[in-house]
């Protein structure tokens, strides 16, 4: 069979049953299964599975996975977030502090926690009812909060760059230490639109805040455990102390030690917290051990040289290709959540970002970035949802998203400042080496 | 009978899950325990590394079916939702067959792999430790995932148009 053939196979099928509402997981296993029984007998294809399956499972690094997971759901169910977001905002005696203080705690909260929906849930459950009550615009409130969440997937850890380095087979550190720099930047140009629709709309930010102030043992709570937890990483990956593996484990008995001993996680929560990595984990086991029978195809066929041929024979530009590329993840983000999105088009598209000579450090970094707005379009924006369900009789999916708008824009901004300034992600993980 | 033996599976699934948080914090405690021995009694523990990995491999089936007991895999309704109620019920039985076919593909998979790794003897490559010890609980997340999948599908309510108008109304 041609390698074409194979790929729009593949792609056909893959697409078929995502459409007619097949679980991702499955949809990828059962487009692989039939184009691998073309190319082996039955029992010698279980016999790939069981290869398969114990060759991607038993790997140290792809063990910070659920570790990453459990530290973030631990930290979304204690109180840790709601204090940290009080603290952020308490007695800040300018306007507008409960936004910029919504931004600030998405920050320290992505610190800490790696997924974007558990980043919105935990901020946004205790600040968005605040910021409406405070008067607050809906659409601002909403929108800050939805974008807020994406913080936590650029911001190190985040489950987004594990996820890629580990189908691209790069540095998990570097790639976390990359994030670093256009995460700052991206709280930066949170804060900045917040700024100006104050001035072009004054009237949706109220003149004062009138929270009541935070008592410093709960602030020092809050601030604490975020500032331990994210410095273990960071610091500990970005020195060498530690592998991105071992950070995850430390940090996570940490988080758990502090999350019980002053986040208020009572036992109800922490076996919520169990419930929750383990549902997350029946999910990812699945579609990474499907998307390994999928790759083992697709490589079988040799579609990702043959894809990546045909593509240098055009003689496009690089940057036309990579264009094209966060077009295609953008259009895509609106149909299908990130992760699902990495383990089905990665495996293709990397050598293709690879063969047309940018660094895939750098490309970790934009690739990130596009899933971030994958989360807050349409009709699949995961953030957007969230948001809503929050506060569903004050706010509709049609102001989420109006009020989430300049904040895509500001990430496509971050995406044009990162072709053009490529060292905004590649600096520090340059000093790192 | 059905409802007993579909209970008694969503109970097998919720135990498999805790067994999974379990083996994640002992995971997580065994990690910092060598970082601790490597920095402060400089004295690396040689065992961490590959038994915390070869833990993954459990870990990584252990929710499966509890997963799909509280229907949480993603997937994308919008064009499945767009049909008539009689489709919408063709579509999600079709899905469920699939879902179970994938499922008993792995799991013989996995129960071929348990077998032969027992009777073979296959350890792991430093600390060797029997490959049979992780692919028991592998073969049986997915054989109890395979079983909730069936009993689904024998259970299944096609979508009323009460259900219709619930959703529409949220």
């Amino acid at each position: 069979m041609e390698w074409y053939v194979v790929g729009l196979g593949l792609l056909g099928l893959l697409i078929f049953f995502i459409c007619i509402g097949l679980p991702i997981p499955f949809a990828l296993a059962a487009a692989s299964v039939p184009f691998l029984l073309n190319i082996q007998s039955l029992s010698t294809s279980m016999v790939t599975a069981e290869l398969k399956l114990w060759g991607v499972w038993v790997d140290y690094i792809l063990l910070s996975v659920p570790l990453f997971v459990l530290l973030g759901e631990l930290i979304g169910r204690s109180s840790i977030g709601p204090n940290l977001y009080w603290f952020m905002h308490s007695k800040v005696p300018i306007r507008g502090a409960a936004a910029y203080g919504s931004i600030g705690a998405c920050a320290g909260f992505g610190a800490v926690c790696g997924s974007s929906m558990v980043g919105s849930l935990t901020i946004g459950g205790v600040a968005l009812p605040e910021m409406l009550k405070l008067g607050y615009n809906k659409r601002l409130s909403s929108g800050v909060l939805a974008a807020g969440g994406t913080l936590s997937v650029l911001i190190p850890p985040s489950l987004i760059l594990l996820f890629y380095g580990i189908v691209t087979d790069q540095s998990i550190g570097e790639l976390f230490i990359a994030g670093v720099v256009p995460g700052f930047i991206l709280v930066s140009f949170f804060i900045i639109i917040v700024a100006v629709w104050g001035w072009m709309r004054p009237q949706d930010i109220p003149e004062r805040d009138s929270s009541n102030p935070i008592p410093w043992g709960l602030a020092l709570s809050a601030i604490l455990p975020v500032i331990i937890i994210g410095l273990i990483i960071t610091i500990s990956i970005y020195t060498g102390i530690a592998t991105p593996t071992e950070a995850a484990g430390v940090s996570c008995v940490a988080t758990l030690i502090m999350a019980v001993s002053v986040g208020g996680l009572r036992w109800e929560g922490f076996l919520g917290a169990l419930r929750a990595t383990m549902q997350t984990m029946g999910y990812l086991g699945l579609l990474l051990s499907a998307g390994v029978l999928f790759g083992f195809v697709l490589t079988y066929y040799q579609v990702p040289q043959q894809f990546t041929e045909l593509f240098s024979s055009m003689g496009l530009s690089p940057y036309l290709v990579l264009i094209a590329i966060i077009l295609f993840y953008v259009i895509l983000g609106m149909f299908l959540e990130p992760v699902s999105m990495t383990f089905i088009t990665l495996p293709t598209l990397y050598p293709l970002v690879a063969a047309s000579g940018f660094d895939l450090i750098w490309f970790g970094v934009i690739y990130t970035i596009t899933m971030e707005v994958a989360v807050l379009t349409p009709p699949v924006g995961l953030n957007l949802y969230v948001i809503q369900a929050l506060a569903r009789k004050e706010i509709t999916i049609i102001d989420v998203i109006i009020g989430c708008l300049p904040f895509i824009g500001s990430l496509i901004l971050l995406l044009a400042l990162m072709i053009m300034i490529p060292d905004i992600a590649l600096w520090l993980p340059g000093i790192m080496d | 009978m059905r409802l007993a033996f579909t209970q008694t599976l969503e109970r097998i699934a919720l135990i498999l899950l805790y067994c999974g948080g379990l083996m994640v914090l002992i995971q997580a405690t065994w990690i910092s325990y060598g970082v601790f021995m490597r920095y402060v009694l400089n004295d690396p523990d040689g065992m961490v590394t590959e038994a915390t990995a070869l833990m993954l491999v459990p870990v990584a089936f252990f929710g499966l079916a509890y997963a799909l007991s509280k229907d949480a895999y993603p997937k994308v309704t919008l064009i499945r939702d767009l049909m008539s109620l009689k489709v919408q019920g063709i579509l999600d039985r079709t899905n469920l067959i699939t879902m179970i076919m994938i499922g008993v593909f792995f799991s013989v998979a996995a129960c071929k792999a348990t077998y032969k790794s027992y009777y073979s003897g296959a350890a792991s490559e430093i600390l060797l430790w029997p490959r049979f010890y992780f692919w028991l609980p592998v073969a049986i997340s997915l054989i109890i995932f395979t079983l909730l999948a069936m009993m689904r599908f024998i259970n299944y309510q096609p979508p009323s148009s009460q259900d219709f108008a619930d959703r529409e109304d949220t």
